[in-house]
């Protein structure tokens, strides 16, 4: 039994890959992966170094009957926004917790984002009604997204990409590019040929 | 017997008489409320002190941004979520009140017999399948689904009951309270497999619900249930006899003028209403129902036409205190409701218990 410690960080994802490839014997095929995912994670570094003002984002886990569940400290969600290069509005609290709905209007989230995920996946308009959101500044801009939970809080070989993905909503203005993997000069599939 | 003694007998005796005297009472409780909810509206994570808070509410004058702030939060948070504490503290408290009289049994609480369960697992079961049986196509659940869905349960559970426990138009108050602890015991069983079934966050989801929150109050969603609070209070004069009466047995009841059948028809109606949207609004609250009856009963005495309006009250005192609590104790995040009315009111309760024992003849 090997057990695969979750650290919610570029380095984690690259101390995952190396372990699952040396315990499943692919250690060849793992370095090939590591260095897909350390070009990628390279490239957004460069690009968070471009953001000057980092925006306050708030991860909305659920919102049962207008009572929200917001991430926290150590979580995967807190772990994308910063790779995002954007700063987790909710620092007070490890884990995912239900917040007081006042504590939201103080954290000042500039964005709110969730997971599209269930029956009932959550809109901009559901959450901007709640007395909490609507009085942030991420209401007065409508400012909120939903991705896919896995690529989202995953934390594996495309959580760069992800991170990418966020980054180029939340900063428009900063022309967000293409990852090395996705230009074919370090292909993530080329490690499984 | 010494003189010190009399005028100490005496002494006692007025006290009692106050303590049974309807303004007294009731003028007490309200004097409480209203300085719990000063409390409550004064503190929180947006600071809103108390001189800040006579200017919001344009009582006094004050420096006009902060008091546009302040009013933005007290109305659109603070206020709603101390006016739905109220209500639902004081329909959970009423409820329990006419539970227990209607049953003649001190146990008695809308949690324990079924109507709070039923609500319980209909809220699981559209935390849990909702997601199940939509996966894959494009219809979308609203928002408002859920607490329709708590308060179907609740009602469909309570008509189940009133049936198995109705025949030839007589309701049987044991098979009722014992039906409900057998419908209680299977609507868990009911949501430990929902439990069993469900994914992270829908584990999260139903676990968070089960515990109750006032979170996310406004005040449509106020607007709701305080019709209940209402016709509740209306109800009183109307029953408050008959439960009375009902402590001798139904029988002897029935032969002092009580229409036995259909007191317990108007009881179950409005207890499954209250409860039901009680839960729907607020997740399951337990001990509120059993504590505040039991509390005033030693101190007022069991007749319910001053026990009613008085469980009303002290359910809504108790409420928004366990209430205000939740809201600070682990500022930002929320701590459940239930986990703060049972830890404060279950020790309570038990030491007002042991050190009325004799008194209350338990």
């Amino acid at each position: 039994v090997v057990h695969i410690p979750d650290a919610f960080t570029g380095q984690g994802i690259v101390q995952k890959i190396r372990l699952i490839a040396d315990v499943t014997g692919t250690a060849a095929r793992g370095e090939c992966l590591v260095r897909a995912v350390e070009g990628d994670l390279a490239a957004l570094d460069t690009l968070r170094s471009r953001i000057d003002q980092p925006l306050q984002v708030t991860f909305v886990l659920s919102f049962l009957s207008g009572r929200a569940q917001v991430a926290g400290r150590g979580t995967a969600a807190d772990g994308i926004i910063r790779l995002s290069g954007a700063v987790n509005a909710i620092s007070e609290y490890d884990g995912y917790k239900a917040i007081n709905d006042e504590a939201i209007i103080a954290a000042r989230p500039d964005f709110v984002l969730a997971m599209q995920q269930g029956a009932a996946p959550l809109d901009a308009g559901t959450v901007f009604a709640h007395p909490g959101f609507a009085l942030t500044p991420a209401a007065a801009r409508q400012a909120f997204l939903a991705m896919n939970g896995l690529y989202l809080l995953g934390f594996g070989p495309r959580t760069a990409l992800a991170a990418r993905d966020l980054a180029a909503t939340l900063y428009p203005s900063l022309r967000v590019g293409k990852l090395p993997s996705e230009t074919g000069a370090a292909s993530v599939d080329a490690c499984n040929g | 017997m010494t003189a010190a003694s009399a005028e100490a007998a005496s002494a006692r005796r007025n006290w009692r008489v106050l303590l049974r005297s309807p303004a007294v009472v009731i003028g007490t409780l309200i004097a409480i409320l209203i300085a719990v909810a000063i409390v409550a509206a004064t503190i929180g994570a947006a600071r809103i002190p108390l001189e800040r808070l006579a200017a919001a509410l344009g009582l006094t004058a004050g420096d006009a941004n902060l008091i546009a702030r302040d009013r933005l939060i007290l109305w659109s948070i603070r206020l709603p979520r101390i006016a739905l504490a109220c209500i639902v503290g004081g329909l959970l408290a009423a409820a329990g009140t006419i539970m227990q009289g209607l049953f003649r049994n001190p146990l008695a609480d809308p949690s324990l017999v079924g109507v709070a369960s039923g609500g319980a697992l209909a809220a699981a079961a559209t935390i849990v399948l909702g997601d199940r049986l939509l996966a894959g196509t494009t219809v979308t659940l609203p928002f408002e689904i859920l607490p329709v869905a708590a308060f179907a349960g609740s009602l469909a559970s309570t008509v189940l009951l009133y049936r198995i426990a109705t025949r030839d138009n007589r309701t049987s108050i044991a098979i009722f309270l014992l039906g409900g602890i057998a419908i209680a015991a299977l609507a868990g069983a009911g949501v430990g497999l929902l439990v069993f079934v469900a994914d992270d966050r829908q584990l999260r989801d139903i676990t968070f619900w089960m515990l109750g929150s006032l979170g996310g109050a406004t005040w449509s969603k106020t607007a709701t249930v305080a019709p209940l609070l209402g016709i509740t209070l209306i109800a009183i004069p109307f029953i408050a006899r008959g439960l009375d009466l009902l402590v001798l047995g139904e029988a002897e009841a029935f032969h002092m003028g009580v229409e036995v059948e259909r007191l317990k028809r108007i009881a179950i109606v409005l207890i499954s209403a209250m409860t039901g949207a009680a839960v729907s609004l607020t997740g399951v609250i337990g001990f509120v129902g059993i504590v505040v009856p039991h509390l005033l009963r030693l101190v007022i005495g069991p007749g319910h036409r001053l026990l009613l309006p008085a469980s009303v009250c002290l359910g809504a005192v108790l409420l928004l205190a366990a209430d205000t609590g939740a809201r600070i104790l682990a500022a930002p995040a929320e701590v459940p409701i239930g986990i703060l009315t049972a830890i404060v009111g279950a020790p309570f309760f038990l030491a007002v218990l042991l050190r009325q024992r004799s008194l209350a003849g338990l």
